[in-house]
């Protein structure tokens, strides 16, 4: 369970205080997906770091699972942030070091309770999405498109309860796109876990649960974009 | 999939960036433990020399006096199987090649025979001929000799009797051997022999022991004895007690005289006056076997004089008659006025002599006598007497009273005397010589013992001998030997002449060096670790920096910091650790380097070729250890310096928030205030003298470098300046500078490693001393002499006086030219050289006795003191002849010498052996400023004759001579006084040689902070390069806007020169504000012409390092740059 409530961020600048959310409320359950759209600028980046415990607001609290994230330390934020979030960015981060396989297990290596089937469950989403015959490409040796699966298999292994999309689809082409967000559809509905996505992609938002859409620094919500 | 591979992988993937890393590290490590090794270097060949030098021998036994050459020949072969050694003549000489003229000065001159060669285990030929000397290869060298040429050997034939004493002999008593050289000896055949450790060039020639011992009139006599350990168990105490066992008295010069009376022994010395300590162990074996002993002082009298007569050269005894072992000897009784004689006025004459004088008690006597005065003079002095009584000659009353005297008791007749004073042979009366033939040497005149001694004690002895009484019933020959052995027993030879050294662990201690060299070259070296170790930190900052959205990926991911941090320092680990082993090698190499520069281009640091790369373990582990560390140390603060970063701003790739940016530009200024603000308070603490004027300053010029660095690094982020709207250079400018605020920690890193080193540079060239500069101003390092002199034999005549000159063969008469040298002469107690020039650390320096006109004059300029008095402050050389409580000696020394060499302060005090083996305790109560003095501590002359009164003559000569005229008068004066062995050389070239090692050893600091700079060139351009290659996509957009190629480079290549000139200018102002005082102290014009070379030089390699990377970097096609968007 997800609960954001009345959550605002002010940036101190040089030219003074700079409002980029205001009042945001978000409840979603296990299984619900949203997508929240925006002009650039408008704080969709802001509040998914904030969701992710990558940032705190500045007022307002955010609890995942009855927790809340602004209470830890960093031990446990890390731990927090490691256990129970999973992270899609635009660009794929996949350290260009690692193999396919070894970049999905990359948050295994940190995680206290990890156990003999990380390793399984690895090569499973790999499965899923089709990538099991690359497990051992470094990531120059993959398309824009599978990078991003990657990525998206890294966001799951660890099962996670909230799974976070910074403009997934953003550097991709449209074939890719829809093969990207049908893949996270389909995971997030296996997983059953929270799945919010921000995207500038209206077709992309349209295919999620719930819809907002994020203007003067507040959270609307929409029928249809 | 584990940490460990994810770290692994890291290394293998970034192997370009972290190659730089290893190789900052390397470079580090090779420096460090390369400068280590140099310092084993010097010591190990020190130590090697030691080896070298010394052959096999162990132990040196010494003396100043020949010995018996067997003293403990029959020891050695009787049962000390542990012992080897050899009997030598070690004495200094002078050798001229004939042929060419050439002369070679302290020349150590070795009378040995086959044991000699035997104990080195050294097989030499050559030696077969009697004439045959075999020299060594560097004596060979220097005079251009070879195999079976004649040459000629100058040595001393010494004497016993003291040169400084009425029956010493004055002139020169130098013999010349013609020689024929039977061989050249390498270095490794002992070709360079030396019983003291000196790095420097030592000349060595080796003369068959029996020659030596026939020109020294010595049969069968020696004056050291070498001996070599063969078991661990041998040491100086096994050979004290062998020696104390085997030695006898005539060893230590001690003669036993039978009385012809055979009812007495006279105990004697050799040098005519009995030393203190042998009189007291005379006295005291007299009183154990219960016999009688008196003193006797016998000496000489011009003149006798009374009522109008004279007896002409008159032995004359001092002597307590009628008491104790002279209480036979009494007065005839009955003459009229009778004088009791109680006074210290009476004089008692022999019946003969009162009967020529035909006196009668208690009329006066007049005696004239010589007196020879320590300034090398010999004076006329006459006392009064009355006279008390007549002594019958005969009984003890016989020529036994009288020492032998070389040149005089062993004569028949007067007029053939050969005394070694003025004699009046027409004086000499026909009675006078009947006289002699009839009684010989017997004294003429007697007076109290108390009154000799006051009229004619010298520093050598107040006795000619001590007279024993045998007990009632004794015979001679067992009375003789009962004495004999208590008085072997009660003398210590260690305390009589002989001095006993452990000269191998001497030299080896010695070995350990004054200098350490490895400590010197780890500070030369300084920057360019510090250098190595910032780009070595400055490419892992570039490597963070790279990876910057995968650190902010990871945080995302649940990574804690901690566990980032680990990663990176694990990484940085492997780096070092890798850097490290590299290093390793590279410390070989330049450790290597080093010493070829030091035998090669620094050879004025340590003035010796034999110098070789020893590697130890230690070095290498220790310069790898502390690499490791400070590498660690500068990860972990980089890593440190990330850590405040959000994981959003670093999934940005942005290290620095705007945030950080401000905040850390408001800490720096806060910094650069606070440094700005110390200058300025050390600044003016210092011209207020409340802190030393040359540290004040020198640190100033720091806290400012500080401050500067400190504002650059808030200027490069502060917020973006507006760009020009006009085009051009000014324009390419602005771009520039704009750049290199884009990374300001880049840029700070480049600007602060440029004007560290040219702070360096700059503030140790102000410090160079030109030679050229070196004055003769008595206030200068000269002191105002022109010219410094040694002789290698004790020059005892004053020569400066006429009678000097005569004795010296330089009469005004025969060589004008020489009537305005005026001789500052000093005593010399032998010693190491304590200068910088020996690299050995001095285990008993040279000690110098200057007279009191000297000290007077006031010369030199000190650079600290202890004077307390007006009089001294102005003069401070009179502390000298202060007396302490204590009966410490006050002593003065160079600065250097005190502080480098000696490793000791103003106050500091030393403990010098004596010439009776105990210790004397020097106090350093001066220093003088970058003087000539700096291989001697000097004394006052009065305290060097109490400490080393065996120490005769002067060896040391300052010149004052016209400055003009100065130098072309060495030659000449060198040719006049060669039997003394008398050489000469310009102070200023003195001078100029102390101050080359000065100038090597700045040199050998700009060289390796140049090496620093040169990094750190390297390292801009590598960041030029980088920055180049991160903004490919900047470039290229610039390129499809309309941007030329050679715009764009104008544009990168500004930005580095920003950084290039603000690190040079930073750099040399602060270092022209440290450097300051010392410039107008020293009051030399400040080396700007070096300095804009050296500045110059920096700039080009710079720019053209930059342009080279600038030119790889744009040289591909950078649209491309622009697809890949």
């Amino acid at each position: 369970m997800l609960e954001v409530k009345n959550v605002s961020k002010v940036y101190a600048t040089p030219a003074g205080q700079f409002r980029v959310l205001s009042d945001i409320n978000i409840s979603m359950s296990a299984g619900e997906s949203a997508s929240i759209v925006g002009p650039s600028g408008s704080g969709k980046s802001t509040l998914l770091y904030i969701l992710g415990a990558l940032e705190l607001p500045t007022t307002g609290t955010v609890r995942l699972d009855g927790k809340n994230p602004s209470e830890m330390n960093d031990k446990n934020l890390s731990a927090f942030r490691n256990e129970k979030i999973g992270f899609v960015f635009q660009d794929h981060h996949l350290l260009p070091q690692c193999t396919v396989m070894e970049n999905v297990l990359i948050p295994t290596l940190v995680a206290a309770d990890s156990d003999q089937g990380v390793r399984l469950r690895a090569l499973d989403l790999l499965d899923q999405i089709g990538l099991r015959s690359k497990t051992d490409h470094f990531p120059h040796e993959l398309s824009g498109g599978e990078k991003q699966r990657v990525a998206l298999a890294r966001a799951l292994v660890r099962q996670p309860q909230l799974v976070l999309c910074d403009e997934p689809t953003g550097n991709l082409d449209h074939e890719s796109t829809d093969v990207v967000a049908a893949l996270l559809l389909d995971l997030h509905q296996r997983q059953q876990s929270i799945l919010i996505v921000v995207t500038h992609n209206l077709d992309l938002a349209a295919r999620f649960g719930l819809k907002y859409r994020l203007r003067d620094s507040r959270l609307h919500t929409v029928r249809v974009f | 999939m584990e940490l460990r591979l994810l770290v692994f992988r890291n290394v293998v993937y970034y192997w370009r960036t972290n190659l730089a890393v290893i190789a900052g590290v390397a470079a580090a490590v090779s420096v460090l433990s390369g400068a280590l090794l140099v310092g084993s270097s010097v010591r190990g060949s020190l130590r090697s020399l030691v080896y070298q030098r010394l052959g096999k021998t162990d132990f040196v036994i010494s003396s100043d006096h020949f010995f018996r050459a067997r003293l403990l020949g029959d020891a050695i072969g009787a049962g000390a199987n542990a012992t080897g050694g050899c009997p030598i003549i070690y004495l200094q000489g002078v050798v001229i090649y004939e042929k060419t003229g050439a002369h070679a000065y302290d020349v150590n001159v070795y009378g040995v025979d086959e044991r000699f060669w035997k104990l080195q285990d050294v097989a030499v030929q050559g030696e077969s001929e009697p004439r045959s000397a075999l020299v060594g290869d560097a004596l060979a060298e220097s005079l251009g000799l070879q195999t079976g040429e004649d040459l000629l050997l100058k040595i001393d034939t010494r004497q016993g009797i003291p040169r400084e004493s009425l029956f010493g002999r004055k002139e020169n008593a130098a013999r010349t051997m013609r020689l024929v050289c039977g061989g050249i000896l390498p270095a490794g055949k002992l070709g360079r022999f030396a019983l003291r450790p000196d790095q420097g060039t030592v000349y060595s020639i080796f003369v068959p022991l029996r020659l030596l011992q026939r020109g020294l009139s010595q049969p069968m006599r020696a004056n050291t004895f070498l001996l070599t350990a063969k078991e661990p168990g041998d040491n100086l105490q096994n050979i004290r007690g062998l020696l104390r066992e085997r030695y006898s008295l005539p060893d230590v010069g001690i003669k036993l005289r039978p009385l012809e009376s055979r009812m007495g022994i006279a105990v004697e010395s050799t040098r005519v006056l009995l030393g203190e300590s042998i009189v007291r162990a005379a006295f005291e074996t007299a009183t154990d076997a219960g016999m009688k002993a008196s003193g006797i002082l016998t000496y000489l009298a011009n003149s006798i004089r009374a009522g109008g007569r004279e007896i002409p050269y008159s032995v004359i005894t001092a002597a307590d008659l009628g008491r104790e072992a002279l209480a036979s000897i009494q007065t005839i009784k009955g003459l009229t006025g009778d004088h009791t004689g109680d006074g210290g006025e009476a004089i008692w004459l022999n019946e003969w002599a009162w009967r020529d004088l035909g006196i009668t008690p208690g009329e006066r006597v007049d005696v004239d006598y010589y007196l020879w005065q320590d300034e090398g003079r010999l004076l006329t002095r006459t006392a009064q007497f009355r006279f008390a009584g007549v002594i019958p000659i005969g009984g003890e009353v016989d020529a036994s009273l009288t020492p032998e005297i070389p040149g005089i008791t062993e004569t028949r007749s007067i007029s053939s005397w050969d005394p070694p004073f003025p004699l009046d042979l027409h004086r000499i009366r026909a009675i006078d010589e009947e006289y002699w033939k009839r009684y010989g040497s017997t004294p003429k005149a007697f007076i109290r013992l108390e009154r000799g001694q006051e009229l004619w004690q010298s520093r050598f002895g107040n006795l000619t001998a001590v007279r024993i009484a045998l007990r009632e019933g004794m015979d001679l020959t067992s009375a003789l030997t009962l004495f004999e052995a208590g008085l072997r027993k009660r003398l210590d030879p260690e305390r009589d002449g002989f001095t006993l050294s452990a000269v191998r662990e001497q030299g080896l201690n010695a070995s350990r060096g004054s200098t350490d060299f490895g400590e010197y070259f780890v500070y030369f070296s300084l920057f360019l670790v510090v250098a190595s170790l910032l780009l070595s930190g400055l490419f892992f900052r570039l490597g963070i920096e790279q990876r910057a959205r995968e650190i902010g990926s990871l945080l995302a991911m649940g990574f804690p910091v901690r566990t980032i941090r680990e990663v990176f320092l694990l990484e940085g680990g492997l780096l070092s650790a890798g850097g490290c082993l590299l290093g390793l090698v590279g410390a070989v190499g330049y450790g290597g380097l080093l010493v070829l520069a030091l035998r090669n281009w620094w050879i004025g640091a340590v003035g010796t070729r034999y110098l070789y790369l020893h590697v130890t373990r230690a070095d290498l582990a220790l310069g790898a250890c502390a690499g490791l560390a400070a590498s660690l140390v500068t990860i972990t603060w980089t890593l440190h310096c990330l850590q405040h970063n959000s994981p959003r701003t670093l999934l940005a790739g942005v290290l620095e928030s705007s945030s950080i940016r401000m905040r850390r530009a408001r800490m720096l200024v806060v910094v650069a205030a606070v440094a700005l603000v110390a200058a300025a308070f050390i600044l003016v603490s210092s011209a207020l003298k409340v802190i030393p004027e040359v540290a004040g300053f020198f640190a100033a010029g720091i806290m400012l470098l500080i401050s500067i660095l400190g504002g650059t690094a808030v200027w490069l982020r502060r917020a973006h300046p507006s760009m020009t709207s006009a085009g051009g250079w000014q324009a390419y400018l602005d771009l520039g500078i704009r750049n290199a605020m884009h990374r300001p920690g880049r840029s700070l890193s480049c600007i602060a490693l440029i004007s560290a080193a040219t702070f360096v540079i700059v503030s140790v060239e102000a410090f160079r001393q030109d030679p050229r500069n070196a004055t003769l101003d008595p206030a200068s390092g000269t002191g105002g002499f022109p010219l410094l002199a040694k002789s290698t034999l004790p020059i005892v005549v004053d020569p400066n006086s006429a009678d000097g000159r005569e004795a010296l063969g330089i009469p005004v008469s025969e060589v004008p030219e020489f009537a305005e040298i005026r001789f500052v002469p000093f005593r010399v107690r032998p010693g190491d050289d304590a200068s910088c020039l020996n690299l050995y650390a001095p285990q008993e320096p040279k000690i110098l006795g200057a007279l009191h006109p000297f000290l007077a004059a006031g010369r030199f300029s000190f650079q600290e003191s202890l004077a307390s008095t007006p009089e001294q402050k102005r003069n401070p050389w009179l502390l000298l002849e202060s007396n302490s409580e204590d009966g410490i000696i006050p002593a003065v020394g160079d600065a250097n010498t005190i502080q480098y060499i000696l490793h000791l302060s103003v106050g500091g005090e030393l403990a010098v052996r004596k010439g009776d083996g105990t210790y004397a305790r020097l106090r350093l109560v001066g220093s003088l400023r970058n003087s000539i003095l700096q291989g001697e501590l000097v004394v006052s002359e009065a305290n060097f004759l109490r400490a080393f009164p065996e120490q005769e003559g002067y060896r040391f000569f300052l010149l004052d001579v016209n400055h003009a005229a100065g130098t072309s008068l060495a030659q000449p004066l060198m040719q006049r006084l060669e039997n003394w062995g008398f050489s000469v050389e310009s102070s200023q070239e003195r001078l100029s040689a102390y101050q080359r090692v000065e100038n090597t050893y700045l040199s050998t600091f700009q060289s390796l902070g140049g090496l620093g700079l040169i990094l750190g060139t390297v390292g801009l351009a590598a960041v030029l390069l980088r920055n180049v290659l991160e903004r490919r996509k900047e470039l290229a957009l610039l390129r499809a806007v309309g941007y030329r190629r050679q715009i764009l480079s104008a544009i990168i290549v500004s930005e580095n020169l920003v950084l290039l000139i603000c690190g040079l200018a930073g750099g040399t102002v602060c270092a022209l504000l440290a450097t300051l005082p010392a410039l107008l102290a020293r009051g030399h014009p400040f080396p700007a012409g070096m300095v804009s070379i050296i500045l110059l030089a920096v700039l080009f390699v710079g720019l053209s390092s930059s342009i080279l990377a600038v030119l790889a970097a744009i040289r591909s096609p950078l649209l491309g740059a622009l697809k890949s968007e």
